[in-house]
C-alpha cells in the first residue's frame, strides 16, 4: 500500500501541474499528501517512517527542483508533524483534511522562510498567503480521496494500520 | 558544580551557532542556481523524469486530442487569419532575405565572425513541469548529450520562454521567465518607430501575464502594442527574440524614467514544444 499510494501520489504531481494554470488556486501537493495518508500503514514504526519521509524528500529534490536536500529535511520536518497530529487526533476522512492543512501551511512557511534565509527571495506576504491558499482546495480533496479508497481497499484485504 | 554547569552552557551555546552555520551553509548550496549537477544526481534525475515521461505519455496524448478536436472547431477563422497573413508574407519573404544578405555583407565588411542574433536552434518536447510555487520550471527531453549547456535561450514559436538552468545526460530543466521571483534582470529593447528605447525586465506577474520593464530613461512616447524584443546584451539571450508587446506605460515613484507593462507573447500555462537557442558565440 505505501509504496503505491507515494509512487502515484509522486508522479501525479508532475501530470497535473501539465494541466493547471500559473494563475491557479489548485497546485498539487500530492506527494506531502501522500505522506499522511501511509503513516498509519507504519503501525507506529516511526523510524522507518521518517526514512521513508526522507528518501521521497530527497527524490523530491532530484528530480523536480534541481536542490540537494531542503525538500529532504522538509519531509522529514513534516513527517515528524504528522506522527505529533497523529496522538492528538485519530485517522478519518475529516482529520486527514485537517491534517492537510497544518501540513500544507507549515510546509509553506518552512519554505518561504528557508529562501529567505538563504536570499534566495525577497519578503512578500501576499506571495506566501498566495501559495498556501492556492494549495489547499486541490490537496485536501485529494487526501481526502486518498484515504476513502485506502480505507476500503485495507478493510477489503484486512491490512492492518493503527488509528 | 556552578562552574561545570556555566561551561555546558557555553559548550551548547558554541556547538548550536556551528550547527546552525553549517546549516545555512548547506542551505546556500543547495539552493544555489548556478549549481552544476553532480553525476548521481544527473543519473537519478535522468532515471526519475524517463518513467515520468513514460507514465504520461497517456494522458499527454489525451491532450494532443483535446486540443486537436478544439483546433478543428476553429479552422475557418484559422483560415482567415492565414488568408490576411499569406498576403503579406511574400513581401515579408523578400524583406527577409534582403536583411540577411545585408547583414551577411556587413559581417563580411566589419571581419565579425557572428552577430548578437546568430543563434542555432534544437527543438524538444516538455516532459513534466514543477511549479511549486517558488520554483517555476519546466524539463525537456534533450540534455548535455544533444549538446544543451546551461544557460542557453529557451523559446517556442510565440517568443522568449526562459533559460536552461541544470542540464542531465537526456533531460534538461528550464527556469521559465513566468518566475516571480526572476533575479536576473533581462536586457529589452521596445521598438519605436525606426527608434529602440532600452529597459530592463524587472517582475513578472502571473495574474496578468505582463512583465514590468524599467530603467526607460529616453523621453519617447511609447505606443501601445510596441514590439519589445531582446538586445542580446549580456551573455543570456540572443538578440531580437520576441518577449511581448506594451500594454501601457507609466513613471517610477520618482517620475525620473517610464515603467512599460509589456504583455508576454507566450502563454506559459500551455508549452508543450519548445527550441533551444544556442548563441553561436557561445
Amino acid at each position: 500500500m505505501v509504496p503505491a499510494v507515494l509512487i502515484i501520489s509522486f508522479i501525479l504531481d508532475s501530470i497535473v501541474s501539465n494541466f493547471i494554470s500559473l494563475d491557479s488556486l489548485f497546485f498539487p501537493l500530492f506527494t506531502l499528501m501522500a505522506l499522511i495518508i501511509i503513516y498509519p500503514y507504519f503501525n507506529n514504526n516511526r523510524q522507518k517512517y521518517f526514512g521513508v519521509c526522507l528518501v521521497t524528500g530527497i527524490c523530491y529534490d532530484l528530480i523536480y527542483s534541481n536542490t540537494i536536500i531542503i525538500h529532504g529535511m522538509l519531509f522529514l520536518l513534516i513527517g515528524f508533524i504528522i506522527t505529533r497530529l497523529n496522538l492528538i487526533i485519530s485517522n478519518n476522512s475529516i482529520n486527514v483534511g485537517i491534517m492537510a492543512i497544518v501540513c500544507i501551511v507549515i510546509y509553506r512557511f518552512l519554505a518561504y522562510g528557508l529562501l529567505l534565509i538563504t536570499a534566495s527571495t525577497s519578503f512578500e506576504w501576499f506571495s506566501l498567503l498566495k501559495s498556501i491558499y492556492s494549495s489547499l482546495i486541490l490537496n485536501i480533496f485529494y487526501v481526502i480521496l486518498i484515504y476513502i479508497i485506502t480505507d476500503k481497499i485495507s478493510r477489503k484485504f484486512k491490512i492492518h494500520r493503527t488509528n | 558544580m556552578y562552574k561545570k554547569k556555566e561551561f555546558e552552557k557555553r559548550y551548547l551555546l558554541i556547538i548550536a551557532v556551528v550547527v546552525i552555520a553549517i546549516l545555512l551553509v548547506v542551505l546556500s548550496v543547495a539552493l544555489k542556481k548556478d549549481r552544476d549537477l553532480s553525476a548521481p544526481e544527473k543519473f537519478i534525475k535522468d532515471c526519475g523524469t524517463f518513467i515520468i515521461d513514460i507514465v504520461s505519455t497517456p494522458v499527454n496524448f489525451i491532450k494532443e486530442q483535446i486540443r486537436e478536436s478544439e483546433d478543428k472547431n476553429n479552422v475557418y477563422e484559422k483560415y482567415k487569419e492565414l488568408k490576411e497573413k499569406e498576403e503579406s508574407y511574400d513581401s515579408l519573404q523578400a524583406e527577409n532575405d534582403n536583411l540577411k544578405a545585408e547583414v551577411e555583407k556587413l559581417k563580411k565588411s566589419l571581419e565579425l565572425n557572428t552577430v548578437l542574433s546568430d543563434s542555432i536552434f534544437t527543438n524538444a518536447t516538455v516532459v513534466n513541469r514543477n511549479i511549486d510555487y517558488w520554483y517555476d520550471e519546466i524539463t525537456i527531453d534533450k540534455g548535455s548529450k544533444s549538446g544543451i549547456t546551461k544557460g542557453m535561450a529557451v523559446v517556442n514559436n510565440s517568443g522568449l520562454l526562459g533559460q536552461i538552468t541544470s542540464v542531465s545526460n537526456y533531460y534538461s530543466t528550464v527556469k521559465l521567465l513566468a518566475n516571480e521571483n526572476m533575479s536576473d534582470k533581462i536586457s529589452v529593447k521596445i521598438s519605436v518607430g525606426d527608434q529602440y528605447v532600452y529597459g530592463l525586465i524587472s517582475q513578472y506577474s502571473s495574474k496578468n501575464n505582463t512583465y514590468t520593464v524599467e530603467g526607460i530613461s529616453e523621453n519617447i512616447d511609447i505606443p501601445k502594442g510596441a514590439e519589445v524584443v531582446t538586445t542580446g546584451m549580456g551573455d543570456t539571450f540572443p538578440s531580437g527574440l520576441l518577449v511581448g508587446h506594451v500594454k501601457r506605460v507609466t513613471t517610477d515613484n520618482f517620475d525620473l524614467s517610464k515603467v512599460a507593462i509589456v504583455e508576454s507573447s507566450v502563454d506559459f500555462d500551455d508549452i508543450d514544444y519548445v527550441s533551444v537557442l544556442k548563441r553561436k558565440d557561445s
